[in-house]
């Protein structure tokens, strides 16, 4: 659940970058929708950190959300990459 | 921000980053596995079987002392906590000086002794974190100090240099060559940078009485004193010699339990016992709570009445202590600690990909690629040597463990001798061999010799505590991934790269 929130919340972030936008979707995209992405990736990520120090107080939750905001970046980066190698090599 | 000033930060990152970088990259890969250390301490003693509840350890500890003890003057009870198992129990002879404590005994689940394989297990790779290995310990502790600092100002250093930390956030570019390296060790310095700063800062934090002695000299007139009044001590009577049963000691976890509001005890010591005087020191377990600081309970042997226990923190103690507890992890349930191992492995990862990425940048410039200067030779060789070398030098570690006879002299001890001399064959192979032919023969071995420890050890040995070879048969994959990957890529030629480096230069020039 909260490797989902984080993964969730850095690709609406990546989602928002014209690189990445332009290597998912194609082209650039539109203010309204990169500022939409961007809202709902925060959100995401404010989510992650308040659901884990709820459930997990607030200095083990903290520690867990930034753990998990670390290795959700980090597949998100994997998954970009990955994406964009299948589509040159398609 | 003036280019200039980005320039210098550069320059300071780079420097700051390289000469301490091979110690870093051990440090950094012992520290990591260091977070299953108690795991490797049992896989390293598969004589000892599986976790069964403290209740029944405790009893089985009380009866075999009852039985070969009865008149000792003091006894130590150790309990596994849930990662572990089997409780060792010591004790002292009344004639005996306080610190002579014997040798700890081994009771497996029916409370017999077991007769295990003298090993450091997952204490060695901790200890070889700070302490480093064949100096004395004050010496690898500053060492360590001064390859942390350096690691701090890398770190802020880095994330100055990095132009631009958050369009790059995201990218990774395969394939590119020095674009790929810089990618990759960005990625894995942003991402996890919260645990990167936290993790060395902290690190620091546990050994500032031995950097920085003035604050703790201080305020209690010795360092001595401070620790004195953070650690308690309890006043043990003296035996008065009227024999009285001591309590069951299940009854000491019970009320130590409560006191803490449902804690676990991770030891028991207890003076005097069999005597009106014996007392109880419980010592609460580290898994517990966050802060590393020992909380502990003296209750009566006879009566199992709480006497006293240890003071509420202080604000500061507790700070100091929830730091240390943070960087050691002690605390961390089992999602938690997969999450310190991984973050743990991309710190390796991104010291690793720096030390590669300084030879990587500086080959393009060399006035003739084939024969680099002298330092640039030392700096590619020492690579090898320690970012495949020390995961091969581990592997033995653990081939050991696995070979050595059972009555080997200092078995312990040979356990770490084969490791280091693994080590030293790795460095002296690759002063021999062209890097490239190091990096896949070394990265290869360590593959191998993780993949068939595995293999061999789930075959031959265990089958009770598969995840663990399953990880250390990954890493063996991973390892030999790395050094296919390398085998594969073939190097531009040196007439290409000698009029890359043409065109690099003259491009600076322009500049």
């Amino acid at each position: 659940m909260s490797l989902l929130l984080a993964i969730v919340g850095f690709a609406c972030l990546a989602g928002a970058m014209n690189r990445h936008h332009a290597d998912i979707v194609g082209g650039k995209p539109s203010r309204s929708r990169a500022y939409l992405l961007r809202l709902a990736g925060s959100v995401a990520l404010a989510a992650l950190l308040i659901v884990e120090m709820t459930y997990d107080g607030a200095a083990f939750g903290a520690l867990l959300a930034f753990g998990y905001a670390s290795v959700g970046a980090g597949t998100v980066l994997l998954t970009l990459t990955l994406l964009s190698r299948l589509r040159v090599s398609r | 921000m003036s280019a200039g000033f980005r320039q210098t930060q550069a320059s300071l990152h780079t420097w700051s980053g390289l000469i301490v970088g091979w110690v870093l990259y051990a440090m950094f890969l012992a520290g990591t596995v260091s977070f299953w250390r108690v795991e490797i301490t049992r896989w390293a003693q598969p004589e000892i079987g599986a976790h069964q509840p403290a209740r029944i350890d405790v009893a089985h500890a009380q009866r075999y002392l009852e039985t070969h003890a009865a008149h000792a003057a003091e006894w130590n009870i150790a309990l596994p906590d849930e990662r572990a198992a089997g409780v060792t129990v010591a004790f002292r002879d009344k004639d005996t000086p306080r610190s002579a404590m014997m040798a700890p005994i081994y009771l497996d689940a029916h409370g017999e002794p077991v007769d295990v394989r003298a090993t450091e297990g997952g204490d060695f790779f901790y200890r070889l974190h700070f302490d480093m290995h064949y100096m004395p310990i004050l010496w690898g502790r500053w060492i360590a100090g001064i390859c942390a600092m350096a690691m701090l100002i890398a770190i802020v250093s880095g994330v100055i240099t990095h132009k631009k930390i958050f369009a790059d956030f995201f990218t990774f570019r395969p394939r590119k060559g020095q674009r790929s390296w810089l990618d990759g060790h960005n990625a894995l310095a942003v991402l996890a940078l919260p645990f990167h700063l936290m993790i060395t800062y902290t690190g620091l934090v546990t050994l500032m009485t031995l950097y920085m002695p003035w604050g703790a000299d201080g305020s209690n007139g010795s360092r001595n004193a401070l620790f004195a009044e953070i650690i308690p001590t309890y006043a043990t009577p003296a035996a008065v010699g009227i024999p009285t049963p001591l309590i069951d000691l299940r009854l000491a976890l019970d009320v130590a339990g409560e006191v803490w509001h449902g804690g676990h005890v991770a030891t028991l010591r207890i003076t005097q016992p069999g005597d009106t005087s014996a007392r109880i020191v419980a010592e609460r377990a580290g898994a517990d709570r966050i802060s590393a600081n020992q909380v502990t309970l003296q209750l009566d042997g006879s009566t199992g009445a709480v006497i006293a226990s240890s003071k509420p923190e202080s604000a500061g103690v507790l700070v100091r202590g929830g730091m240390i507890g943070v960087h050691a992890g002690r605390f961390a349930p089992l999602e938690m600690r997969w999450l310190y191992f991984l973050l743990g492995v991309a710190g390796t990862a991104m010291v690793a990909t720096g030390l590669v990425l300084w030879t990587v940048k500086r080959r393009a410039l060399l006035p003739d690629p084939s024969r680099p200067h002298i330092g640039f030779r030392l700096v590619e060789r020492l690579n090898v040597a320690f970012v495949a070398g020390m995961p091969l030098a581990m592997s033995a570690f653990l081939w050991a463990n696995r070979l050595l006879p059972h009555a080997t002299n200092e078995r312990a001890a040979w356990e770490i001798h084969t490791m280091f001399i693994v080590w030293a064959v790795a460095l002296l192979q690759v002063c021999v061999v062209a890097p490239r032919k190091g990096w896949i023969i070394q990265f290869g071995l360590a593959g191998v010799s993780l993949v068939t420890l595995a293999l061999g050890d789930v075959a031959f040995v265990r089958v009770d505590f598969v995840w663990f070879d399953l990880v250390v048969g990954l890493f063996g994959v991973t390892c030999l991934a790395v050094a296919w990957g390398i085998g594969r890529h073939t190097p531009g030629s040196a007439k290409r790269r000698k009029q890359h480096a043409v065109a690099v230069r003259a491009d600076r020039e322009h500049a």
